[in-house]
């Protein structure tokens, strides 16, 4: 868990980013990670609070959240307070980018991570209803369309989840544990991002996308398991491309122009390109040059398509496309080894 | 809908603005009549590939796709012109479809004949369906007779039986589709390409009449772009003919062997039967050496051939999933579904 913070004094950066703000990222995965890059490297935003979250000792979750609420508000509101002497506007965004559970979760799996979650809505109402008038505060949380929407095919933005697996299961009780919070607040933005399937970085030891997974077997001649088909359809897309999206979600959220009240809205995290496997390879063996070796296990559930129909891409944020940005993982992975 | 199989129709657009609405309003016709009709197959998409094209379609396509009443239609937007297979192969590449329909923007291609490239896939679950006109298509028999002898030509140049039956009008199995897009260069020919995966494919005849060509005795295509086409043909395919010059080469040298041997008999025990010296080594040296260089040539050829599939992506293999098939068959031969 991270927590960064901007404070511009530039004018011109002010009027995209508010001036005074702090992202807290929980889970520094794929997204959270290329979210804390992305706001690092291109808003120049600063480390101020990075801890580790005890996941793995769920006794410790609930004193670890304590101490995150402790400390936004000895050292971002008192302080800001005193500092700055209470200024008109700071902003408070949370990002829930965490989640242990993947799609062969089990339901105890997921029970574990429902209780992770509890307590961190637990704290945003806690925060909520003590913070001082001159904090906004914002919640983006990252779903799965791939665990909502399984086996469907052109999903639209009103088709209805149906879940055919726990880690589905776990996204549609969290969506609806937001809802149903964000309900009782008088002044609430929070945006719910219903996540294709993500790639990004090659990460060793950590979880990846199978692009990424691919990219990497693919650089040391290993061979890369697959549990589907060569023909088996999924939208993928860049981490990056979802950290430009909170970015942008983040940025409109305390408008001007936008209602004072609560604001929820569900939205799809999309490159709306559909790419079977065979084509991911096809790009992969023309980037390294070489043939990469695949061996399948054919599960008939993981092997479903999953597409989308015609769908505004969030805030306006175009994804790249699946080739550039299979160059782009190659790019960055020689870019740290040479 | 459970049960239903997805079909993308995909055009690519150069300069069809008149014939644009009117083509839309066929793809809405038939998918309406089969959603109606509960056919097991169903239009889920049509992708409109605009390859930079001359006229108005881009806006006329782009006003139709903002209409909250077409969320069908997609349309997608070229950098450049880049032709019309590659434009195909984007529109391939950016479906969902279980079987893709790829069709002319000029209504050339009725919608109204799906159905029957359905209906001869259905006869012995093909992959790949080609239209094939049952008349004249341009009513011009210089047009019409250029293009089957072209055709013929690089068939027997290639070795490959489809290329006579080639035609834009198509219906393609969408994982096969995928997989020959994906692996396309820029000088690939697709359908080439759709040979790499399967030899599942038939024709259908159908009413195919080229109106454009008809009324205004214009194409987009000239005859640069036709050859262009020939060169991408030949390019993107093995040109088996050219192992004829290893054979050649091969005769020769046994016959400059055989004739050195029977030269070689008379100087030792006929001498006089030879009238003029020096000509018959030469002619036996230029006829080796020739027939060595031709065996030689072949063999790089093979070679450069070889590297250049493997370059453009030919597949070592491709695995189908024809399970589904039977529900189009059983439904086309008025066979109960079980839903």
């Amino acid at each position: 868990m991270l927590i960064l913070q901007k404070i511009s004094q530039n004018k011109t950066l002010a009027a995209t980013i508010n001036q005074i703000h702090y992202v807290v990222i929980i889970g520094e995965g794929l997204v959270g990670g290329a979210l804390r890059d992305y706001l690092i490297n291109t808003f120049n935003y600063k480390f101020f609070y990075n801890v580790k979250t005890p996941w793995t000792d769920k006794t410790l979750i609930e004193a670890h959240f304590n101490e995150l609420k402790t400390f936004i508000f000895e050292k971002i509101f008192n302080s800001q307070k005193t500092e700055l002497a209470a200024p008109s506007f700071l902003q408070l965004s949370f990002v829930w980018s965490a989640g242990k559970a993947g799609f062969a979760a089990s339901f105890t799996d997921i029970d574990e991570e429902e209780k992770d979650f509890h307590s961190f809505l637990n704290l945003l109402t806690q925060i909520d209803q003590e913070r001082p008038a001159f904090v906004k505060m914002d919640l983006h949380f990252t779903s799965s369309a791939g665990g909502l929407f399984e086996g469907q095919s052109s999903v639209q933005e009103d088709s209805q989840p149906h879940p055919l697996r726990p880690y589905g299961i776990l996204k549609l009780r969290q969506e609806q544990k937001i809802t149903e919070w964000s309900q009782n607040k008088s002044y609430f933005h929070g945006v719910i991002y219903r996540l294709s399937t993500v790639y990004g970085r090659i990460r060793r030891g950590q979880r990846m996308g199978l692009i990424s997974i691919m990219l990497q077997n693919g650089l040391h001649k290993k061979i890369t398991p697959i549990t589907g088909d060569l023909y088996t359809l999924r939208d993928y897309v860049h981490s990056m491309d979802i950290a430009r999206m909170i970015t942008s979600g983040m940025i409109s959220s305390h408008k001007p122009h936008k209602s004072p009240s609560n604001n929820l809205q569900v939205l799809f995290g999309l490159s709306q390109k559909p790419t079977s496997i065979f084509e991911i390879k096809a790009i992969i063996e023309f980037h390294l040059k070489h043939k990469i070796y695949i061996q399948f296990n054919h599960t008939p559930g993981n092997a479903r398509d999953i597409t989308f129909g015609k769908i505004q891409p969030p805030f306006e944020v175009q994804a790249r496309d699946i080739r550039s940005g299979i160059k782009d993982v190659l790019t960055d992975w020689y870019g740290a080894h040479t | 809908m459970e049960g239903t199989l997805s079909v993308s129709t995909i055009t690519p657009v150069y300069c069809g603005a008149q014939y644009l609405e009117e083509l839309i309003k066929q793809l809405e016709r038939v998918r309406q009549e089969w959603q109606s009709k509960n056919y097991p197959i169903q239009i889920v998409e049509s992708i409109f590939v605009v390859d930079a094209a001359k006229d108005d379609s881009l806006a006329i396509l782009k006003t139709i796709s903002n209409n909250k009443a077409y969320p069908w239609i997609k349309v997608i937007e070229l950098s450049k012109n880049f032709g019309q297979h590659p434009a195909t192969m984007c529109g391939v590449l950016y479906s969902t479809g279980d079987w893709l329909i790829t069709l002319d923007e000029d209504l050339q291609h009725h919608p109204r004949e799906f159905i029957e490239l359905f209906k001869a896939f259905a006869a012995s679950s093909y992959d790949v369906v080609y239209a094939k006109p049952k008349d004249s298509v341009h009513q011009s028999l210089f047009r019409d007779w250029g293009s089957r002898g072209y055709k013929k030509l690089i068939a027997k140049i290639t070795k490959n039986p489809f290329v006579i039956d080639f035609n834009s009008f198509r219906l393609i199995r969408g994982s096969i589709a995928r997989a020959a897009a994906s692996v396309c260069g820029h000088e690939t020919y697709f359908d080439v390409a759709i040979c790499w995966f399967t030899n599942k494919i038939t024709t259908q005849k159908l009413s195919l009449e080229d109106q454009r060509y008809i009324n205004t005795g214009t194409s987009s295509y000239n005859l640069f772009s036709l050859l262009s086409h020939a060169r991408r043909l030949i390019v993107s395919s093995q040109t088996k003919i050219l192992r004829l010059g290893a054979w050649i080469g091969i005769a020769s040298i046994l016959l400059s062997v055989a004739l050195g041997l029977h030269f070689l008999y008379l100087k030792i025990y006929d001498p006089e039967a030879i009238p003029v010296r020096g000509w018959t080594s030469l002619y036996l040296t230029l006829l080796f050496m020739g027939g060595l260089t031709s065996t030689l040539l072949s063999i790089i050829i093979e070679y450069l051939s070889s590297i250049s599939l493997q370059n453009q992506g030919k597949p070592l293999f491709f695995m189908v999933d024809r399970s589904s098939d039977a529900l189009i068959q059983k439904f086309l031969n008025h066979e109960p579904i079980d839903h």
